[in-house]
């Protein structure tokens, strides 16, 4: 039998489970802990953000303007870095350099990779919030 | 303690609100530097701030130069909390007139760390400020026997600023820390009181004299 077994023989359900979620903050986790309707509140600031960003992203790419990609991805990053540093932040950086260099080439072939990073972290917050929630019903 | 946050990226404001609140302080927002400048001008404005660098209408670098530029003895704490991370960045900061330089996205531990120096910098500086104020009060009461007095040459009384005569003791008494016990000194011992004393003895011998007549 050939390596690796695991996910050779997993089902596809495993396989998405296989996937570890992207790294939170020091400082969601810290709100996490003990504000609950805080964390909430910042999620929901966060998602507008992005829902934002994105919009503003996407347009700058179809009328092909680097200095607009730079601008909406590095409020991008600001906002995302609040919540992790791993592969959405470096993602959205990546985005902000290319717009910098005027690489709008480069920017179109990163975007959706930054787009899939964003969608991993949202479930991963979402999955934070039922936790917390979960956890202050208890107490 | 009452602590400025000033970033244009509303995710981070509320996050660093929220951190400060968890830690015991007020936060103060600001969604730009222009208002962030004009928190920290307040007379009973905030003594520590936490400032991005890019923003809109005044950027942090920019306020950091302001406030610097300001003639107080009590300044504001700065804390720069930037994107830019680079050391001619970090370099540029502190030049400008940051008290510290902290790169996003950051720790909240060590944020707390920072803003625990930050308070006790804030603390000290209270002090000698304080400290700074009395001193001035003692010299200005030291100045105050400086200077030409204008005195009379026969009684000694001495004119004063609403020009009133007054006597040395209680016009000195006045304008120091000085206070008077009175004596008499050698020469005006002899001067004064043993020839006062030679006239008493005078005038109890002149009855004698006289009753015999």
């Amino acid at each position: 039998v050939g390596k690796p077994v695991r996910d050779r023989l997993a089902p596809a359900e495993d396989q998405e489970k296989l996937v570890p979620d992207p790294a939170l903050s020091a400082c969601v986790l810290a709100l996490a802990g003990g504000r609950f309707p805080v964390l909430q509140e910042l999620i929901q600031l966060f998602e507008e953000e992005c829902g934002e960003q994105l919009t503003a992203i996407r347009q700058a790419l179809r009328e092909g303007s680097a200095s607009k990609l730079r601008s909406a991805a590095h409020l991008l990053r600001g906002a995302v870095g609040n919540f992790t540093e791993s592969a959405a932040y470096q993602s959205a950086r990546a985005l902000e350099l290319l717009g910098g260099n005027g690489d709008l080439a480069g920017a179109t072939a990163v975007f959706p990779e930054l787009e899939q990073e964003l969608d991993r972290l949202h479930t991963a917050l979402g999955r934070l919030v039922q936790k917390s929630g979960s956890t202050q019903d208890q107490t | 303690m009452k602590i400025l946050v000033a970033d244009d990226d509303r995710v981070t404001c509320r996050m660093l609100e929220a951190l400060l609140a968890e830690w015991g302080h007020e936060a103060v927002g600001a969604r730009d530097g222009a208002r962030a400048w004009e928190f920290l001008q307040a007379a009973d404005g905030p003594r520590i701030a936490i400032l991005d660098w890019l923003m809109p209408h005044l950027d942090g670098l920019e306020v950091c130069r302001k406030v610097r530029a300001l003639s107080t003895r009590q300044p504001p704490y700065l804390i720069l909390l930037t994107v830019k991370g680079s050391r001619s960045d970090i370099v540029a900061g502190l030049r400008g007139g940051a008290d510290d330089y902290l790169t996003k996205p950051f720790d909240p531990e060590e944020l707390r760390a920072r803003l625990q120096t930050g308070q006790r910098i804030v603390g000290l500086q209270r002090i000698l400020a304080d400290q700074v104020s009395d001193l001035e009060k003692a010299l200005a009461r030291v100045q105050q026997l400086q200077g030409l007095l204008p005195i009379c040459c026969y009684c000694k009384s001495i004119r004063d600023d609403q020009n009133y005569w007054q006597e040395v003791e209680s016009y000195i008494s006045a304008h120091s820390q000085a206070r008077f016990s009175h004596g008499v000194c050698p020469s005006c011992f002899q001067r004064v009181v043993e020839t006062e004393l030679k006239d008493v003895v005078h005038r109890q011998e002149l009855p004698h004299a006289g009753s015999g007549r």
